[in-house]
């Protein structure tokens, strides 16, 4: 058993910016694993650009924000253990952690959870057919090309346009792929807008919204998909069914938080996000245990990612030197009109906090609020961006004295 | 007279422009905000992107260098750029920011290297 002050699970853009703060706040003794064979996450396969323009007031690609912060954890010197998966995790913040050579337990005062996300596959959506080659998921491709250098086909259907989709699809018309269509079941596109004008129209690549792929043909490869438009009680209605060939079908259809090693330490979970429950240091219900990342909520842009990873730290860094109040119930947020998700989901601690939002329905102008503690009024709200709403130290400070425990309702209003 | 629709990207609102050009004055009605007009007036007479891309690696420990272009090239020159891409090939060692295409085809931009390899 080793002894650690602090463990970062996942050296993707949460983690390298929790390990930062960290070190930065003085926790000296931390470690962070990660099983791949490079730091950077998911940044590394992201070569477009878009990232930063929050953080740095920059148009970064992936690994060149990556960078940034890999260069600032090697200059901190700040211990990553890459080729390494935490498969266990336990109640009392033990972890277990398995290599290429050795399986070693660590005693941790402080963790930090920033596993990420995955994709959802075709088992997540049940689309019926056959089962040929070259049904990808569209991270997978993503890969595949800018990593691996294999194009994953030539003639090509996507499933669902969320951004890595609608991504993938201006990637592979560079590369000389026919991309037939985008279809999504939903009547808006899932992702940005500059996605959509800068990915799709860019190309003319078609996005035919209000239909989805019904099966699947193909012995060996896939050879063609079938397609429906969707009824308006939500199903594929057959007698729209046509064919679109091709030889390849990517599936955006939506991504999922890893949280396989939060649920086996019991750690409260939020149904609304597929993540944790946590309070506004991104402190789970289980002390010294901390969320951030893909893996509390999936973010829209990575500088939120980053951000909730600093905030993580400094938490965690507040338990490891003893500095926090004992944990505690605070002041729960509730989804009221129109609010899909709300991270965090408490108040406990008197500070100033970002609260992440996302709506269930696209509306024009509303007003977002949070009890009578915060407001906003936004141009639009769309499930596929995420709005942050700020509250106020103070504000923090008048709701948390007296302590007790209380909700505040969060609503989305049009106007 | 040409007409044609733009949708704005400045900000998640979407607004759909109108561009109207008559005698060679371009008029554009549906944005909300100087910025929104701005782009759509660019965004009209020339589109500019940045290219990202992969290049193929000679030698070292990746297959592939991801590259862009250090700022925006026309968008009607992504494809041939592309195309001259597949005959360019990365030798290592290559360090983040590094040019690896000085004014790639006289687009007035350098492809730079948006990664290391050793």
């Amino acid at each position: 058993m080793i002894d650690l002050d602090l463990a970062v699970i996942g050296a993707g853009p949460a983690g390298l910016a929790a390990a930062v703060r960290a070190r930065k706040e003085g926790i000296r003794d931390i470690v962070v694993f990660d099983r791949d064979d490079r730091p950077g996450g998911i940044l590394n396969q992201c070569i477009h650009t878009g990232f930063g323009l929050l953080r740095f007031d920059e148009d970064l690609t992936g690994p060149e924000y990556a960078y940034r912060f890999v260069t600032e954890v090697n200059r901190l010197k700040v211990p990553v253990e890459l080729g390494t998966a935490v498969v266990e995790l336990a109640k009392d913040r033990i972890l277990t952690a398995v290599n290429g050579k050795k399986a070693s337990k660590y005693r941790c005062r402080a963790i930090i959870l920033a596993m990420g996300c995955r994709e959802r596959t075709r088992n997540a959506v049940m689309i019926p057919g056959t089962r040929p080659a070259g049904i990808f998921t569209a991270g997978k491709a993503q890969r595949l090309m800018n990593i691996d250098g294999y194009l994953p086909g030539k003639s090509i259907v996507i499933l669902g346009s969320g951004d890595i989709g609608m991504i993938m699809a201006r990637r592979l018309a560079l590369e000389g792929c026919e991309v037939k269509a985008v279809v999504e079941k939903n009547l808006y596109a899932g992702g940005l807008i500059r996605n959509k004008v800068q990915c799709l129209d860019d190309f003319s690549i078609p996005l035919l919204l209000g239909h989805t792929v019904t099966a699947i043909h193909g012995e060996y490869r896939v050879e063609k998909v079938t397609i429906c438009t969707m009824n308006e009680g939500g199903e594929p209605d057959e007698r729209t069914a046509k064919d679109i060939e091709c030889d390849t079908l990517l599936l955006s259809v939506g991504l999922i938080p890893e949280n396989e090693l939060t649920r086996m330490a019991g750690i409260g979970m939020d149904r609304s996000t597929g993540g944790a429950f946590v309070d506004n240091i991104l402190e789970t219900e289980t002390e010294g245990v901390f969320s951030c990342g893909n893996v509390l909520h999936v973010s829209d842009i990575v500088d939120y990612v980053s951000l909730e990873g600093e905030i993580a730290a400094s938490g965690a860094a507040g338990r490891i030197r003893g500095v926090l109040s004992e944990k505690r119930y605070g002041k729960r947020f509730v989804s009221g009109r129109n609010i899909r998700q709300i991270v965090p989901q408490s108040i406990t601690q008197e500070r100033e906090t970002p609260l992440f939002i996302r709506v269930q329905e696209p509306t024009g102008p509303a007003r977002i609020t949070a009890g009578d503690i915060a407001r906003k009024r936004v141009p639009v709200a769309r499930p596929s961006e995420m709005i942050e709403l700020t509250i106020e130290k103070k504000k923090c400070q008048k709701l948390l004295r007296p302590p007790g425990e209380g909700t505040i309702e969060v609503n989305c209003r049009e106007e | 007279m040409r007409n044609s629709e733009i949708v704005c990207i400045v900000c998640p609102k979407g607004c759909r422009a109108l561009v109207r050009e008559k005698n060679r004055r371009v008029e554009i009605t549906g944005t909300e905000c100087a910025r929104g007009a701005e782009y759509v007036r660019n965004e009209y007479i020339e589109p500019m992107r940045v290219l990202t891309t992969t290049l193929t690696v000679e030698s070292g420990g990746k297959r592939r260098l991801s590259v862009r272009t250090d700022g925006k090239i026309k968008k009607k020159l992504l494809i041939p750029c592309v195309r001259y891409l597949k005959t360019v090939k990365a030798v290592p060692p290559i360090h983040m920011g590094e040019v690896i295409v000085e004014n790639m085809l006289d687009t007035g931009m350098d492809l730079i290297a948006t990664d290391e390899v050793e």
